[in-house]
């Protein structure tokens, strides 16, 4: 343990303090090095372009509402956690139960906690907060009252899985403020918001410490996250030692290994897939109109009905045929995606739900068959003896639109397109656009009837600890559609739940490629990161130790809204 | 809802002589007995809770109840989890028994259908994958058993002698324990060590309170718990501290509270303890001060200090200290006498997680070790001994 100078030390004000602190300084040496120490200023680097601090306006599945939400995790409190192990843990509710239909749910709530702004928390400003998540959320809209101390959700039908998914970090409570500020309760807020100067994309946000956190001070003083870092500049702070946490991206973790950085990586949080619209997928309906329809190139009008005359449509709707989703998903090589072009950064995909929050996606496996892809794909279009005219149906290419964001997008959407043309399917990528990025914090959730519709490369992030809520709301947001025989049932088992996944998966309205984990690069001064391997950080248990230069917090302007975060 | 009137006295003499008042007091009572049990069912949410060998054996069942597979299975169970061996092995054993009484199981090298069981494990559960190959494509079965369902339990090492014994374990949390032989009452003063005789109290200081667990045929059971009422315990460092004074009462220091716990004068009372508030340092002003080097309370000792162990050979002292960086790492106790650097100990002990108390016996034959297990999530408390040669 190294001792750390400081403006106070050096400025040598008096012999006693010094003599103090020189005390303090041989302490420091001769204690275990378990000890975390309080203090400093903890300087985080995301490459998300803002932050979007409100948990009611977050995306499903977008990546950048994740980065949002650990920042907010250090600003607001949940009423319950999940541990690594299985427990969940009281935080601002000490006690809950449920009826045994798993309808009526109660909390009680934690005495004594205040706002940041050292007004106290109360049930009603839980169950405001708790309603306004829910409608915004959860397909099933309880109703949130307040019974003394106590909360009460009442949903119309059993959702078992209630404490998984609050202890999601979606389920943040908050005060929300006439000014449209909202207080937490967290170790931190938010002291002041500097937006990101002319000419650059970089803006920062100054979090303080909670004195008054119910669950005790957070060990540094005071947090810096600055938003909209390129990911190569993130890893030059690093190392650097002008940051102490940044994210690293999988392209560049190569670099990072060579360069003995440390990086922390959670279990695959990142699902990046296909989506096709469902009558190209389905399996029964006049398939590829609509895939016709994107084509590149639609001068022959192939945005009219009478384009699929090229098309085979001869579909017996008794018997499902192969379609252009089959025909795509066996052409794709995932293991070299995740292997090669990815480095072993990534994992191959087989299911929508990740093995850690499913236990089960092992059991579902992805054939990769070039042979038969190309059977499909020549069954797809009428030969081009019957139609009289050879290789029309194929004269423009497939159009794959990039909606997810980032170099591994581009990286996949390319090696898409040239497992795709190795099957005999012609695809052309569509990059992302330069509006589409700036205007568009995530890259899920866009309209399967605009104008992008039929097929595209997305990215999807989960947020969820419950399984069955992840899948409802992959389901819900990418308008898949729901099995027939599942939709109506709850999935209160893992078997139920898997079938259902099964049959989702069948249809093809969405192919996973692979999955990544979340990387963190952390300084060599950063001790007990101790983050969840879902992704989830807890940066007021972080403590630094001192070996980077530490400063004093810059003094900062009045804090807006009694400490109240702007949404 | 109308609750009728059961206890009241019917009209005329016995209602159960008459048989129409003999129905509707049956009828009452049976719906009596129907509201309570709902009543019940409604308060007591986790009562149908299934126990880990249930939850097997049900899949056992609806494995068995395939009739599409072949009648005879060769089974390949596979732990691919955090579950400890140990418990995967038990529910392997029930799962093959309420199987066989089903179906017919085959030896591992004859020829029958391969049934496949994987433990795997989401954030709330384990999860048992069940595969079995069919006629019309693979059968896919599952069961799945909360994680918390295998929280460590009360036990006391037996088989860690060579130099660390473990005491106890509890998935809640431990700030610090502390060791005494000479109990009023439990065991003669000068007896021998505590280690020796295994006579010893442990008290375990724990944020809401002081437990004291005794030594019971083999069996820690606890004797007394003293809790700290009225007291909040916010600390993100777990600090706290107990120790024994020279007058032979515990010393209690945590965040913002000093207590005394005092020990009974003869073997048939009990601990009682004092506390007073204590006043915590107000943090300094970023500005003025070293931010570094501030904790909010510099009077409560949280680091395990390293502690000091006497041969029982050739009584010469040692010296236990702690290796690990932070809490995130498993930990490793090092022995080195006074001279001696990290990189020079002798002896070393590893263990799950981070040490975060150490205290020494009175006679330094032996130490307490609070340690965090990583794996487990439970906080377990360590003796630590020198054992003389190998």
């Amino acid at each position: 343990m190294r001792f750390i100078a400081s403006p106070w030390f050096a400025a040598g004000r008096l012999f006693p303090a010094a003599l103090a602190a020189a005390l303090a300084c041989a302490a420091a040496f001769a204690a275990p090095a378990t000890l975390p120490r309080y203090g400093g200023t903890l300087v985080v680097e995301l490459h998300a372009p803002s932050l979007i601090l409100d948990p009611a306006k977050w995306k499903s599945g977008a990546p950048d509402s994740a980065a949002s939400a650990q920042i907010a995790s250090a600003v607001f409190d949940r009423l319950l956690t999940l541990d690594r192990f299985g427990r969940f843990q009281p935080a601002l509710a000490t006690e809950w139960s449920h009826d045994a239909a798993s309808r009526r749910w109660q909390f009680t709530l934690r005495s004594g906690v205040q706002f940041s702004d050292g007004s106290p928390l109360t049930a009603a400003d839980a169950a405001a907060a708790l309603q306004e998540l829910f409608v915004a959320l959860s397909p099933a809209k309880p109703a949130v009252t307040v019974s003394g101390a106590r909360l009460v959700v009442q949903f119309s039908s059993a959702v078992p899985d209630l404490l998984e998914q609050l202890a999601s970090p979606h389920y943040f409570i908050f005060r929300r403020t006439a000014a449209g500020a909202l207080l937490g309760t967290g170790p931190f807020f938010v002291k002041e918001f500097i937006p990101a100067p002319g000419g650059t994309a970089i803006s920062h946000y100054k979090l303080a410490a909670n004195e008054h956190c119910w669950a005790g001070r957070p060990f540094v003083d005071a947090l810096e996250v600055y938003v909209g870092v390129p990911p190569l500049r993130q890893l030059i702070d690093l190392q650097l030692g002008k940051a102490d946490v940044v994210e690293i991206s999988p392209d560049l973790m190569r670099r990072a290994a060579q360069e003995n950085l440390r990086v922390w990586a959670s279990s695959p949080v990142l699902l990046y897939a296909l989506q096709l619209n469902a009558e190209a997928s389905g399996p029964d309906k006049a398939g590829l109109e609509k895939v016709s329809a994107d084509q590149a190139g639609t001068e022959k009008g192939g945005t009219e009905k009478g384009g699929a005359g090229k098309l085979n449509t001869a579909h017996a709707t008794d018997t499902p045929k192969p379609t252009l989703g089959d025909a795509l998903s066996l052409s794709l090589d995932r293991a070299t995606m995740a292997n090669v072009l990815l480095q072993r950064q990534a994992e191959p995909a087989a299911s929508f739900l990740p093995q850690w929050l499913s236990g089960y996606a092992f059991v579902f496996s992805m054939e990769t068959n070039l042979e038969r892809a190309k059977e499909i794909s020549a069954t797809l279009f009428v030969s081009s003896s019957a139609s009289g005219a050879s290789g029309a149906a194929w004269s423009s290419p497939l159009r794959l639109h990039v909606d997810a964001a980032g170099d591994v997008a581009k990286l996949l959407a390319e090696r898409v397109a040239i497992n795709a043309r190795q099957a005999g399917i012609p695809v052309q990528v569509q990059p992302r656009s330069f509006a589409r990025d700036a205007s568009s914090s995530g890259s899920t959730g866009a309209a399967k009837n605009s104008d992008t519709a039929g097929f595209r490369l997305i990215s999807w992030r989960y947020s969820s600890l419950s399984q069955r809520a992840e899948l409802d709301s992959m389901i819900a947001t990418l308008q898949l559609a729901p099995a027939p025989d599942e939709k109506d049932k709850p999935a209160d088992d893992p078997e139920q739940l898997y079938l259902r996944e099964r049959q989702v998966i069948a249809a093809r309205e969405l192919i996973p490629l692979v999955m990544l984990p979340e990387y963190i690069g952390l300084g060599t001064g950063v001790r007990d990161w101790m983050a969840e391997r879902w992704g989830e950080w807890h940066l007021a248990d972080v403590w630094l130790d001192g070996k980077r230069p530490l400063s004093s917090p810059a003094p900062v302007s009045t804090p807006s809204a009694a400490g109240g975060v702007h949404p | 809802m109308r609750i009728l009137p059961l206890l009241s006295s019917p009209p005329c003499n016995s209602p159960l002589s008459n048989p129409r008042w003999a129905l509707i007091f049956s009828s009452r009572f049976l719906f009596f007995i129907f509201i309570a049990l709902f009543s019940v069912t409604l308060c007591v949410p986790n009562a149908s809770a299934q126990t880990p060998e249930d939850a097997v054996r049900g899949l056992a069942r609806r494995v068995a109840e395939i009739h599409d597979a072949p009648e005879k299975l060769s089974v390949e169970w596979t732990n691919i989890s955090s579950l400890p061996e140990s418990e995967s092995i038990l529910l392997r054993e029930a799962f093959l028994k309420e199987l066989s009484s089903r179906r017919p199981i085959a030896a591992p090298e004859a020829p029958a259908a391969l049934l496949q069981v994987v433990v795997r494990e989401t954030p709330t559960d384990f999860l048992l994958v069940a595969r079995l190959p069919a006629a019309a494509g693979e059968e896919v079965r599952m069961a799945s058993v909360a994680r918390t369902a295998f929280l460590p339990v009360m036990t006391r090492g037996n088989g860690l002698r060579l130099a660390k014994q473990l005491l106890w374990q509890q998935p809640e949390t431990i700030l610090d324990a502390v060791e005494i032989a000479e109990i009023p009452g439990n065991a003669p003063s000068g007896a021998g060590t505590a280690a020796a005789n295994g006579v010893a109290d442990i008290f375990v200081l724990k944020p809401d309170a002081l437990a004291i667990y005794r030594d019971g045929e083999g069996r820690l059971t606890e004797f007394q718990e003293l809790p700290f009422s009225g007291y909040k315990y916010v600390s993100r460092a777990l600090r706290g501290e107990a120790r024994r004074n020279k007058d032979g009462n515990i010393a209690i220091t945590l965040p913002g509270l000093n207590c005394a716990a005092h020990g009974p004068a003869t073997a048939g009372e009990r601990w009682s303890m004092q506390c007073t508030p204590a006043t915590l340092p107000q943090p300094p002003s970023p500005a003025t001060s070293p931010v570094a080097s501030w904790t909010p309370s510099t009077e409560v000792a949280g680091e395990p200090k390293p502690v000091t162990l006497t041969s029982s050979c050739d009584a010469t002292s040692w010296r236990l200290i702690a290796e690990a960086s932070d809490w995130t790492q498993p930990d490793r106790l090092l022995l080195v006498n006074a001279e001696m650097k990290r990189e020079e100990a002798v002896a070393a002990l590893d263990f799950a997680g981070p040490v975060r108390r150490m205290t020494s016996a009175e006679d330094e034959n032996s130490a307490l070790a609070v340690v965090f297990n990583l794996s487990s999530g439970s906080y377990e408390i360590y003796r630590i001994t020198m054992v003389c040669g190998r």
